[in-house]
């Protein structure tokens, strides 16, 4: 039983969450850019705001799919584990995904 | 009001809460690496500053239909390339505040623990740096827009 403010599934919970918000938006970005072809301004007007709501109300479902999955199948050895590598998760998914962001805007 | 004013004012409002936000979140960015253990002010600030994010983000996707209406599309007439950073602007905007809350909330629920401060100080880290070029971004892209004359 964690104590609290000591709860490894729930942190691994997080960080899981929080990097498969920001790797769902960029594969969603990047697959729209693939698949686009040029509109006319008044089609991006037209559609404009539609798709970012939707890439982030879907990278929000699956940062929290993900976040109450890992929460509920991690074993506390394996949260460990997660969170001890926390750093170099968040740095080898948010900097490429970022580069990607601003290479594909 | 008229609505392009009106629009003038949440733009800012949206800007200045979200240069206020970063600066808050630079607190516990900086003292999760040079404090031991979790002070009550780390933790407080790493809530302030991404409640202080979430809400211009909020402001931001209230705005978001209007500026796609009148500045980006007259930015994409003029063949200015200010429309595609702010594309990146919003992008980034999305990972700042996401990793930001995670890593607030990484602090109350693992933070007693070195491996849980680790985690959250990587998200929050991540979260400042996003926001930075964000911010610089959302300045560049108003001052192509709204040019004072």
């Amino acid at each position: 039983m964690s104590r609290p403010g000591q709860d490894p599934r729930a942190s691994a919970a997080l960080l899981l969450a929080g990097l498969t918000l920001v790797l769902s938006y960029t594969a969603q970005r990047l697959y729209a850019w693939t698949i686009s072809v040029p509109s006319p301004p008044t089609e991006i007007l037209a559609a404009a705001h539609i798709p970012y709501f939707w890439r982030v109300g879907l990278s929000v479902l699956h940062a929290v799919l993900v976040g109450a999955l890992a929460h509920g199948l991690l074993e506390p050895s394996r949260a460990v584990a997660v969170v001890d590598r926390g750093p170099w998760l968040v740095l080898l998914t948010v900097l490429p995904c970022a580069v990607a962001m601003v290479v594909v805007p | 009001m008229s609505p392009g004013q009106l629009f003038a004012l949440v733009e800012r409002l949206h800007g200045h809460l979200a240069v206020l936000g970063l600066a808050v979140l630079l607190h516990p960015v900086i003292t999760l690496r040079t404090r031991p253990g979790l002070a009550l002010w780390t933790r407080r600030t790493a809530d302030l500053g991404a409640l202080l994010l979430l809400v211009p983000f909020g402001l931001g996707w209230w705005i978001y239909p209007a500026y796609r209406a009148e500045p980006k599309l007259r930015l994409y007439a003029l063949g200015d390339p200010a429309w595609l950073w702010f594309e990146s602007k919003e992008h980034l905007a999305a990972f700042t505040v996401g990793l930001a809350v995670a890593g607030a909330l990484t602090l109350h629920v693992d933070g007693r623990t070195s491996r849980g401060r680790r985690a959250a100080w990587a998200m929050l880290l991540a979260a400042w740096i996003c926001g930075a070029i964000t911010a610089v971004l959302g300045v560049l892209v108003a001052a192509r827009a709204t040019p004072a004359w």
